[in-house]
């Protein structure tokens, strides 16, 4: 455990003969400001330049979705035509094929079974002996 | 007449808080940032010396300083730019101190860089002081930098805990073990505290 007035010891005799700290250089401080005046400037123009891009971005971003819109507006237009002209077609083909539709062919179709008459029982019967 | 010479020459923005000097930074203000540099450049310097080169402790300072410069949107108000400021010099060293010990070892640079101390030396004193040199720099890197912190440049131990982000516990502890090594040192080396 050392005490502290050894401690104040050390330190005295450490400040006493630590080595002197050399001068700056006389044209540190200019430079130290060159070169603080040039990161400015480069910042400067970065900020600039981005702020240019972000200006461009809005044109771009508004045509970008102007172009979109058209594009899906017609899509739909076209569809809307497609659907409409197939609903028309299938009306024409209806028309067309129920007036070709013959009129006893519900009857060829679907043949109606004769009711069973005594009569025709008996011929039946005959015929089978 | 000295009277007057002082209050033309005084410059009223030195009476500008560092928190009003940063407030006109953030505005793009570089002669504001000018007076941040002379204020604290001294203390950086400092800092910065017994873990660098003296070759390159300019380019380092200049290192510190943009980075600050850079970093000064990013800087929390509520905190001391002092303390911030420092930080980015321990962080600054950090990055030197890597570099450097790819290339060569400390005692080298040391060895270098002591004759050139003083025109007219006192050699017990040269003596001692390239021992307090020698004895930096062979502590750790974290020892090195709470002696140079708290004993050199007399950080109180709050703000170093701040500077360095560790508990002022630790800070404690490190101080500790890096007298103890710097003590040993000092007695190896026959100097009797």
């Amino acid at each position: 455990m050392t005490h502290p007035h050894d401690d104040e010891a050390l330190k005295q005799f450490l400040r006493q003969h630590r080595s002197p700290i050399p001068p700056a250089s006389p044209d540190l401080e200019a430079r130290i400001m060159q070169a603080v005046g040039q990161s400015t400037t480069a910042q400067t123009k970065c900020q600039r330049t981005s702020s240019n891009r972000r200006l461009w971005l809005v044109p771009s971003t508004i045509a970008a979705s102007l172009l979109v819109a058209l594009a899906s507006f017609q899509l739909v237009s076209l569809r809307r035509e497609t659907n409409a002209n197939q609903i028309a077609n299938m009306e024409t083909f209806l028309e067309n094929n129920w007036l070709i539709f013959p009129e006893n062919a519900e009857a060829e179709l679907f043949p109606v079974a004769e009711p069973v008459t005594q009569s025709s029982t008996e011929e039946l019967v005959t015929t089978g002996s | 007449v000295s009277v007057v010479a002082i209050a033309v020459s005084a410059n009223p923005l030195d009476n500008r808080s560092d928190r009003e000097l940063v407030q006109c930074c953030l505005q793009g203000d570089t002669a504001s940032f000018r007076l941040l540099y002379r204020r604290h450049q001294q203390r950086v310097r400092s800092m910065l010396y017994p873990v660098c080169n003296p070759s390159s402790l300019d380019d380092l300072v200049q290192e510190v300083f943009l980075r600050a410069w850079k970093g000064l949107p990013k800087f929390k108000q509520t905190a001391q730019f002092s303390t911030w400021l420092y930080r980015i010099t321990w962080n600054v060293a950090c990055d030197h101190r890597q570099a450097a010990a790819q290339s060569r070892t400390r005692l080298q640079v040391l060895t270098k860089m002591a004759p050139s101390q003083q025109d007219a030396p006192d050699l017990s004193h040269l003596h001692y002081q390239d021992l307090v040199q020698k004895g930096l720099a062979q502590l750790s890197f974290d020892h090195q930098t709470i002696l140079t912190l708290h004993d050199l440049e007399e950080i109180p131990q709050k703000e170093i805990a701040e500077i360095l982000e560790i508990p002022v516990g630790t800070v404690k502890s490190r101080l500790f073990h890096a007298r103890a090594a710097m003590r040993q040192f000092l007695q190896q080396q026959g100097v009797q505290l």
